[in-house]
């Protein structure tokens, strides 16, 4: 084995991921283990500045409430959710986060992060849950404050090391292993609960940016299924691994569309020209009663769109150029109107280079001048974000004084938001069931995490025991690619092409032309069926066999590697889930054609999956949804 | 500016210039779900015209607000507007 020098840490609760959820935890446990005389190591595999899904920057906070001004209640978020979903949430947790999502939101602003005002000091909302941030610097205030927090307390945090698996005492959480990105060194982390905060995943399903595109993705290419890989590893209940998200967005750059339907009112219509959140508004009838609400699902938005190009009535094109030539019309004479484009085009462009900076470019780079011609917007291809609009992520406990007799049984054990493995935490994209958390409800999350798990330590105040042979073995195994590359590569001239081995990007590939073509990707226009997921699971189990001969040139392959493995198990308990749910319940995100209709009387439920170790076998569980809140009534719904 | 107060639910008159509003809804997409609202469309309204100077200079953007109350709830606030006729085809009245 390749020279590494072994790290071992030792501490009471350990953060893995530095992201939203991650520096929430991180504020949060601070406080609370400073109190406890406990100590908090927070691990990222990045730079904590500027990583995760927020990286770039954001323009707007998308949740926040308003419960202190009376603008919302918790109720009425979580029928929000509960919609957009099509029904199948965990109340208990939405709500859980939405009482507390406000504090966060104050939080940001306390550490210094713009949130537009008017003159009286109210939010300026984008709508009814989103407020108006100059948010380039967001995750860099964000992560601030929670290394301040760490330091405060005699915590510590590394960066730029990679977490692989977890370390486990029988059923309890004992710690986790990983490797720096820049040295050699091996760290092992031991502690007495862990939280989960590695976000969701991307490039598991073969992207619409391809080649020369390679990179460019709607979610961020650094979130590669960590969170799901560490979870199952460690044997927990995993939730809604069936729910990905797929945005609609300008296409292959993954621009936001929404300033242009807002700045331009620009419409989005098919080749034709017709316009088919109008033409097909009776196919909302078939998904009653989600299909009546307003806001529309987002999900049953893009099956509309998605209709038209199964007819052949595609590319969808965003009206820009007619919609701008409009406003310059009513602007009165040609100097009046050359002003206002000017100004709404900077806008416009504003929009994405604060949040999407490759949709910028590539507009430059094709000589796209939104004035003079349409653009395509498309459905992207299928991410894995839990906090987002998706919902895939660990089963987690709900806290206990917001239950009823009725859930208490199935949503509760011990700790709130901690997975079925004892001491082990989840927040943000790492726990499922419930969506629409976005950057402050993560955040939030990730607080109720901190302090919950400290709470465990404090209650279990003893170092799980581990298994040293054990543990050197699995450092052993995460670094063989290394080993593998060593050994080989000197048998063919060219070190990228080796009967001996496989690298990791021709590996990715491959898992996502499995991914695309049979478990319902964009050239599969999102359909599937029982013969294509059974032939997805036979090809994902020759794809696991050579995960072993896996190789790397160097660290940065390494993390490679290991980031594809981490994605293959997130395809796994993704296409088991949709095999295991028999129904179509979320049309526009995928459709199962042998059961292409919803199927409430069977179907209204959680379809859970569970990775024995060990066993090596996996488990589907069904589990009830049970409500918390009663069901909106329908006029409450559509509102007026 | 001093606070404002609504006056009560149902209330369609704007609090800063004494107009009435027009019954509004945000686009099919938009995050406000498509429900009616009342908004003060007024371009001569004090809330308004004096928004376009407090944003530039307290976040640096060229957009200011309209008034917006919701009656279904009671709730109000800021609309952010970028241009003196956005959202006006939102209206519905
Ligand atoms: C394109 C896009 C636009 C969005 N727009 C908005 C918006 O306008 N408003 C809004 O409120 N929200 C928005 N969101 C949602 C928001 O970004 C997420 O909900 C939030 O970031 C999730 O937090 P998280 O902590 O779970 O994941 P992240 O913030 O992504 O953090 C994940 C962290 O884990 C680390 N990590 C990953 N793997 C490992 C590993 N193996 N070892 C160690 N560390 C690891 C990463 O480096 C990172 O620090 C958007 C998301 C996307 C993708
Ligand atoms: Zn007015």
């Amino acid at each position: 084995m390749a020279k590494f020098e072994k790290v071992e840490v030792t501490t009471d609760l350990l953060i893995l991921g530095g992201g939203m959820a991650a520096c929430g935890a991180a504020v949060e446990a601070a406080y609370w283990a400073k109190k406890n005389g406990l100590k908090v190591t927070l691990v990222d595999k990045a730079a904590m500045d500027r990583s995760g899904a927020v990286a770039m920057g954001l323009s707007a906070i998308n949740q926040y409430v308003g419960l202190h001004e009376g603008k919302n209640t918790v109720k009425d978020y979580v029928d929000y959710v509960r919609m957009d979903l099509m029904g199948i949430i965990r109340e208990d947790l939405v709500a859980n986060i939405a009482r507390h999502v406000d504090s966060t939101v104050h939080l940001f602003e306390k550490w210094g992060l713009p949130i537009w005002k008017d003159a009286e000091g109210r939010y300026v909302h984008e709508g009814r849950w989103q407020l108006m941030i100059n948010g380039e610097s967001y995750k860099v205030i964000v992560a601030e404050a929670a290394k301040n927090a760490l330091q405060e307390a005699g915590g510590e945090y590394f960066e730029r090391v990679f977490i692989t698996e977890p370390i486990l005492d029988g059923d309890r959480i004992a710690g986790a292993i990983g490797f720096s990105t820049r040295e050699n060194k091996a760290y092992v982390f031991r502690a007495k609960s862990v939280i989960v905060a590695m976000g969701g995943a991307v490039h598991v399903f073969k992207p619409r940016s391809t080649g020369e595109g390679l990179g460019r993705a709607w979610y961020p290419p650094w979130n590669s299924g960590s969170s799901a890989y560490f979870t199952l590893r460690a044997g927990a209940e995993m939730t809604s691994q069936e729910v990905r998200f797929i945005p609609v967005r300008f296409k292959d750059a993954y621009g936001p569309v929404g300033a242009w339907f807002l700045l331009f009112k620009s419409a989005a219509t098919n080749a034709m020209g017709g316009n088919y959140m109008i033409e097909r508004k009776d196919e909302l009838e078939s998904w009653k009663p989600y299909g009546l609400v307003k806001p529309i699902p987002a999900n049953l938005r893009n099956w509309l769109g998605m209709l038209d190009v199964m007819e052949g009535k595609g590319p969808i094109f965003m009206r820009t150029a007619e919609a701008i030539q409009k406003i310059a019309a009513d602007a009165g004479d040609e100097k009046a109107a050359k002003k206002k484009l000017k100004e709404l085009e900077a806008e416009a462009w504003e929009d994405f280079l604060d949040m999407t900076i490759s949709q910028a470019i590539l507009w430059a780079a094709n000589n796209v001048e939104p004035e003079k011609r349409s653009s395509e917007i498309a459905a992207a291809e299928p991410y894995f974000i839990g906090s987002h609009s998706g919902a895939s992520g660990a089963w987690i406990s709900g806290p206990e004084d917001l239950q009823n007799g009725q859930t208490k049984n199935d949503y509760f054990w011990g700790y709130s938001h901690m997975s079925t493995v004892k001491g082990m935490f989840c927040a943000g994209d790492a726990s499922g069931a419930s969506s629409h958390k976005f950057s402050s409800g993560s955040h939030a999350e990730g607080r109720i995490c901190g302090k919950a798990a400290v709470k465990f330590v404090v209650e279990n105040n003893t170092l799980p025991s581990m298994d040293t042979a054990a543990v050197d073995k699995m450092i052993e195994a995460q670094f063989k690619p290394l080993d593998v590359f060593a050994e080989f590569s000197g048998k063919t001239t060219d070190p990228e092409i080796n009967p001996h081995y496989i690298k990791p990007k021709m590996f990715m590939f491959r898992l996502q032309k499995i991914m695309d073509e049979y478990v319902g990707g964009v050239s599969a226009q999102f359909a599937t069926n029982k013969a294509c997921l059974d032939r997805a699971l036979e090809l994902l189990a020759f794809l696991k066999e050579d995960s072993a001969n896996l190789a790397a040139a160097d660290l940065h392959e390494l993390l490679r590697c290991w980031e594809n493995v981490q994605r293959l198990w997130q395809a796994e308990a993704h296409t088991r889930t949709i095999l295991f749910r028999e129904e179509t319940r979320w049309p526009g995100y995928y459709r199962r054609t042998d059961f292409p209709t919803m199927d409430e009387a069977n179907w209204h439920c959680f379809a859970n999956c569970r990775w024995i170790p060990g066993k090596n076998e996996w488990e589907m569980i069904k589990r009830p949804m049970l409500h918390l809140y009663p069901k909106a009534q329908e006029h409450e719904l559509v509102g007026g | 500016m001093a606070e404002k107060k609504f006056s009560g639910a149902g209330d369609d008159v704007c609090p800063y210039c004494g107009k009435k509003m027009r019954r509004w809804v945000g686009s099919l997409e938009s995050a406000w779900g498509f429900v009616p609202q009342f908004v003060c469309f007024n371009d001569e309204c004090a809330y308004y015209i004096e928004g376009w100077e407090w944003m530039r200079s307290q976040f640096k953007q060229n957009v200011s607000y309209r008034y917006r109350f919701n009656p279904d709830n009671g709730e109000s606030g800021p609309l952010p507007v970028w241009s003196g006729d956005a959202l006006k085809d939102g209206i519905v009245d």
